[in-house]
């Protein structure tokens, strides 16, 4: 008998969602849940089943890489990330003890990375416009805009360009640690407990970050409106 | 709602951790007040400017040549298969000695004196005809049931046959003359060693002991044993039993003031595939589901995926004491829309109707 499925995303309501990270646009089976099937192939990984540990990757590796993506701004930094975390997890999954989600323990590793990654790079970026492709290459946003699509307005596409550039420099003033946490929040939809959980810290310091990280933020762009 | 409250509110709300009545109260202060609305629209405005450059997925080049690199990057490091297999153990013995490095420590130093008083005793010869004995009775004689009191390995430490006599390297005991009543079985032999042409050969074999532990489940090794047991996936009817005692003295409360039995129980609702251990475990936990948010987490995350409408049905019955957690009010709202029972859908409507003010 086939086993009945369904698709969170339309059904949970978006709050939801972010009680619950992990699930986002993922369809779990009604029969089978998705956190033991993680179970099985968590326990499996840990027997020394490469196969298993694959299929973990695939599960996750698509999130890791956007989150680690949008952070560091570099498709070679968030390459980097994503080796270095699944690495990671390979070589200490044996210390794995089902005691949160896996989807926590390997954000957990992720965060931790990113952390590092944005405080040896601290620095602002000159031109936010210039984007750096997985081959080193500097490209800049800009060449983007010349497109031939029929109501394409070059004028409008610009004006967000712009402004995406003056957003990512109000988001690398933000210190690295209320960086992350306005990331996991505003970005990737988390809930401030979930946010703590992963940090290693409480709801209430996440949320007590994530007040500051909103206010600076207001700060840098007040006057778009 | 005075402003001070508001403001401080405002910056939840735009990031939807604020629960539905205190949003509400706040949307009737800001049509009261000026500045608080003020306030309010300025986070709006931000919110919508950053809604214009949301997170884009990677390409999908850059994810396959993520993938790729990954990939030969696992095949470069070296297989913890073994490593791994070692600790987590087809008998529990090294997630026992994981979790308790003092005693792997101490087992190991007294395998080393042990093994250095062996080795003085090793060249020593004994009768042939005993080794001859303690093999044949080894293959062929049921396993003894020694009763230690201690935790002991399941694997005895390696034993040696050297020459015709059979001496135990951890001890340096030689076998006696009279034939031993019981020998523990073989689980393998470990290295064959020829002395030049003589007839003398050397045989290293390790044995599995089964050890059996009697006491009260207060005493803190039954205890050990339980958790071990609890998190072994290997046996179902151990894992059961070893949950539903730990349940027990959860729901009694006793030995469970945030430590690893909450844990491993919250584990077990969480993974196991047995309905009736998941819910035995939710009866542990009931105690705990006002103080510990962990476990009113462990609880929530029951209610909307577990696949036992019993198991669901007995959790929502847990949440009353703490239906003001705005996290309760949102599940208990998608219960009642979504569940596939419509018993715990009528339920969950009925606790909404009846929930006190959120906090």
């Amino acid at each position: 008998m086939p086993t009945a499925t369904l698709i969170l995303q339309p059904i949970l309501s978006p709050r939801l969602r972010q009680m619950l990270p992990g699930i986002q646009s993922k369809k779990v089976s009604n029969e089978l849940p998705e956190r033991i099937e993680d179970a099985e192939l968590i326990r499996a990984a840990q027997s020394g089943s490469r196969t298993a540990f694959d299929a973990l990757v695939r599960r996750y590796d698509q999130s890791v890489l956007r989150l680690a993506l949008h952070l560091t701004g570099s498709e070679q930094d968030a390459q980097d990330i994503y080796q270095e975390a699944f690495l990671k997890a390979y070589r200490h999954l044996g210390s794995f003890r089902f005691e949160c989600s896996f989807y926590t323990w390997m954000y957990r590793i992720v965060t931790n990375l990113c952390l590092d990654q944005m405080r040896r790079k601290k620095t602002r970026r000159e031109e936010s416009t210039i984007a750096v492709t997985a081959q080193g290459e500097e490209r800049d946003l800009l060449d983007s805009v010349a497109d031939r699509r029929a109501g394409f307005n070059p004028e409008q596409e610009l004006e967000r360009l712009r402004l995406g550039d003056r957003i990512q420099s109000a988001l690398d003033m933000l210190s690295p640690r209320e960086r992350m946490v306005f990331e996991l929040k505003h970005y990737q939809g988390l809930r401030l407990r979930a946010i703590g959980e992963i940090l290693n810290t409480s709801e209430e310091t996440a949320k007590n970050t994530l007040f500051r990280a909103t206010r600076k933020l207001r700060g840098q762009l007040a006057d778009l409106r | 709602m005075q402003c001070d409250k508001a403001q401080l509110q405002i910056i939840a709300y735009i990031h939807g951790e604020l629960d539905e009545d205190a949003s509400a109260e706040l949307e009737l202060h800001t049509l009261a007040c000026e500045r608080c609305a003020t306030e309010l629209e300025v986070y709006q405005a931000l919110q919508r400017a950053l809604a214009l450059t949301p997170v884009e997925e990677p390409s999908p080049n850059l994810l396959a040549q993520s993938r790729i690199r990954l990939d030969q990057a696992l095949d470069q490091v070296h297989s913890p298969s073994l490593w791994l297999r070692l600790q987590i153990g087809a008998f529990g013995l090294f997630a026992q000695l994981r979790s308790a490095p003092g005693v792997a420590a101490g087992l190991a130093v007294v395998g080393f004196l042990l093994g250095g008083f062996a080795g003085q005793v090793w060249m020593q010869h004994n009768a042939r005809t005993q080794l001859a004995q303690s093999v044949q009775l080894a293959r062929n004689t049921p396993v003894a049931r020694p009763m230690p009191q201690t935790l002991a390995p399941q694997i005895a430490p390696v034993q040696s046959i050297h020459g015709g006599a059979l001496e135990n390297a951890s001890t340096g005991s030689v076998a006696a003359d009279n034939a031993p009543t019981a020998v523990p079985q073989i689980f393998n032999v470990s290295r064959i060693v020829r002395h030049g042409d003589t007839h003398m050969v050397e045989v290293q074999y390790n044995q599995i002991v089964p050890q059996t532990l009697e006491g009260s489940v207060d005493d803190p090794a039954v205890q050990q044993l339980l958790l071990m047991a609890a998190g072994n996936g290997t046996d179902p009817v151990v894992q059961d039993d070893s949950v539903a005692l730990l349940a027990q003295q959860c729901s009694q409360g006793r030995y469970c003031a945030g430590g690893p039995v909450r844990t491993a129980l919250m584990v077990a609702l969480r993974y196991d595939r047995d309905a009736s251990v998941r819910a035995k475990a939710l009866d542990g936990l009931q105690p705990y589901v006002a103080e510990d948010t962990r476990v009113r987490d462990a609880i929530l995350e029951s209610l909307l995926h577990d696949p036992s409408a019993q198991v669901r049905s007995s959790a929502l019955q847990m949440l009353e004491p703490v239906e003001a957690d705005s996290s309760v009010h949102m599940v208990l709202e998608t219960l009642a829309q979504q569940d596939p029972n419509p018993q715990i859908r009528a339920a969950s409507a009925q606790a909404l109707l009846q929930m006190p003010p959120t906090q």
